[in-house]
């Protein structure tokens, strides 16, 4: 059995001489994490490739990439082509396996100090309580997160778009360990508030939104698709409003604490993603096309909450006007959509 | 509006990476030949230690779209922005990294319309490169815009140029010969470089408007049949470093293994990271169970 990880929060000075600090910390369900700014899953490889680019340590928490109970060996090239402000892509779960994370990738994220949300994917509800078991207890843990939304594997949305299987492998993964739960779910559904209830339903202490949305890219020329798996998930920029909105309405119906994630490339994107109800977000798709992106946007993160007026990120958090006049698009929007 | 540059060497897995995002002046920037463009950057870090046919990741500043960088092989070094590399015995190191790209996709256009004086954003440097083998004759077989990853590696095993920090031992080689293809003449390319160099220069274009109708592969036929030919020569150790379109590279791959030839193939696939994360730039290997590496 291994305990909720109790993490202090970190306290940064803003860089403003005339603002107080700003307290970074916040709480999902049981898990506490030092800072918001978490890196997503399958966009930061283990952790250990990226050290000569971001200080690990400081990432308020690791996603490594999601991992199988047996090795995969992931779908064939192409497995990325980049679109009009976005990335598809078709990787497959490419993993070597639990036993071999737990040997060979753990030890060197656990002992780098942030946070590790390990991202686990079973073929069937039994797939996913067998990973969870086994993690259970596993020093360097802090949390487990459910990849029910991958679109790359056969059957790998299913749990994501019916609310009941979704509801059921989170309260058999609940019942498998003590670790707190992320269930991250696709935005590739009619309803996604009805998902993220089954997920809460099931003791989820959160909800990542959103894995990507499920597209495709075609060569007319050659009369075949690019991607050698031929559908793919769409994630970068080009998908930001969509996770926003999922995360509005999941916000605006349940009480569950969200991650957002979906094309944030600056601190405004951050910024957006807690003020319409997201207690933390991942950087995915912006570690690609700048691998210091979740260290340059840490960095950043203090001066914007205080301009925000709060002392903490947790008052930020869910503080979305909806009444009275529509905000204009003013000064405040105009930075980042404008440059990374 | 598919982008896919050419020119990524090796894997970009490269597991140690100690590289910052920097963001570096153009100084020269020009076009050498249809559709391609010359790049020279102002890269201190990058330029000081990249080895022969390993690439950077480049990326346009301030943008969404294009979203990614690009991997683009690092041609050649510079110790001045109108200057070459440092010589073998030179203590100096390299601050300009120069790059040669064609214009495909919307990345590449965009690029091509960056004026000097401005800037890239580049991380690097990134893969294997070219593993260091000793030679007699080192034939560097590029294909299309394959040449990019080819120059620096015949340089530095001719002794007249060194990459990478002082103290880093070159394999060398006595002679060196470049067989390139293109699909017409006007896509070659500062092909002096490689003369100027000491190296031979034979080409081949599809529609012979340059040198010998036809492919690489029938430079290397005939290189096997003439005169400078292997057996003629009694030349014992010919090595083949080659870089170009997959099937291209098959073709020269299956022609080496026919002649009992080494031969060391750049391979490329869609990448979005350069650095191992993304988990893109896998390429069918033969193992038991068939799959990707």
């Amino acid at each position: 059995m291994s305990s909720t990880v109790s993490t202090p929060g970190q306290i940064r000075h803003s860089g403003h001489p005339d603002v107080p600090e700003i307290d970074l910390a916040v709480d999902l369900g049981r898990l506490r994490l030092p800072n918001p700014v978490m890196v997503a899953s399958g966009t930061f490889g283990y952790g250990k490739e990226m050290a000569g680019f971001v200080p690990v340590e400081r990432i308020g928490g690791v996603v490594p990439k999601t991992i199988t109970p047996l090795p995969r060996k992931g779908n064939r090239p192409w497995r990325t082509v980049e679109t009009s402000a976005g990335l598809l892509n078709s990787i497959g779960l490419d993993n070597d396996g639990v036993e071999a994370f737990v040997e060979k990738q753990l030890p060197w994220l656990a002992a780098c100090g942030a946070p590790v949300v390990v991202s686990i994917a079973g073929a069937n509800q039994d797939e996913f309580i067998a990973l969870a078991s086994r993690l259970d207890g596993v020093p360097g843990i802090a949390a487990l997160e459910l990849n029910i939304s991958c679109p790359n594997v056969s059957h790998g949305v299913d749990f994501g778009t019916d609310p009941e299987a979704c509801r059921s492998v989170v309260a058999g993964v609940r019942n498998a360990t003590s670790l707190p739960i992320l269930a991250k779910l696709t935005p590739n559904v009619t309803d996604i508030v009805s998902v993220a209830r089954g997920a809460a339903d099931g003791g989820a202490d959160g909800v990542t939104l959103v894995n990507t949305c499920l597209g495709i890219v075609v060569d007319w020329r050659r009369r075949r698709p690019l991607l050698g798996n031929g559908l793919g998930g769409l994630s970068g920029p080009a998908i930001k409003p969509i996770a926003l909105r999922c995360v509005h309405q999941v916000r605006q119906k349940l009480d569950i604490p969200i991650v957002g994630v979906g094309g944030i490339m600056t601190i405004d994107d951050i910024m957006e993603f807690l003020v319409t109800g997201a207690s933390a977000v991942q950087i995915g798709t912006a570690n690609f096309a700048d691998p210091t992106a979740a260290a340059r946007l840490l960095d950043a993160l203090p001066v914007a909450v205080a301009e925000a007026g709060a002392a903490s990120v947790r008052d930020v958090v869910g503080t979305l006007r909806l009444d009275g006049p529509q905000a204009t698009c003013g000064e405040e929007n105009k930075r980042g959509d404008e440059t990374p | 509006m598919i982008d896919v540059t050419h020119a990524p060497p090796a894997s970009c897995s490269a597991g140690t990476a100690t590289a910052e995002v920097a963001s570096g002046t153009i100084v020269r920037h020009e076009r050498i030949a249809e559709g391609t463009w010359r790049l020279r950057v102002l890269a201190p870090n990058l330029a000081a230690t990249t080895r022969p046919g390993q690439f950077a990741m480049v990326r346009l500043p301030g943008r969404f779209d294009p979203l990614l960088a690009r991997p683009l092989a690092v041609y050649e070094t510079a110790l001045q922005a109108d200057g070459g590399p440092p010589g073998p015995g030179e203590a100096a190191a390299a601050r300009y990294a120069d790059f040669i790209y064609a214009v495909h996709g919307k990345f590449t256009q965009a690029l091509s319309r960056v004026a000097v004086g401005e800037s890239v954003e580049f991380w690097g440097p990134l893969g294997n490169g070219f593993a260091p083998h000793p030679a007699g004759h080192l034939l560097l077989v590029a294909g299309g815009i394959g040449q990019t990853a080819l120059l620096a590696l015949g340089k530095e095993r001719l002794g007249i140029a060194r990459y990478g920090g002082p103290g880093v031992a070159a394999a060398r080689a006595d002679r060196v010969t470049l067989l390139w293809g293109c699909r017409t003449g006007s896509l070659f390319g500062d092909v002096e470089d490689f003369r100027d160099a000491g190296i031979d220069v034979h080409l081949a274009t599809l529609d012979g408007s340059v040198g010998r109708k036809g492919t690489v592969v029938d430079l290397l036929d005939a290189f096997a049949d003439g005169s400078a030919g292997p057996e003629a020569s009694g030349e014992r150790s010919v090595r083949i470093a080659c870089c170009g379109p997959e099937g291209m590279m098959a073709a020269v791959s299956t022609w080496a293994a026919r002649h009992g030839v080494p031969c060391e193939v750049s391979l490329e696939t869609p990448m979005a990271c350069g650095v191992g994360i993304c988990f893109s730039c896998v390429a069918p290997v033969r193992d038991a169970s068939g799959g990707w590496d």
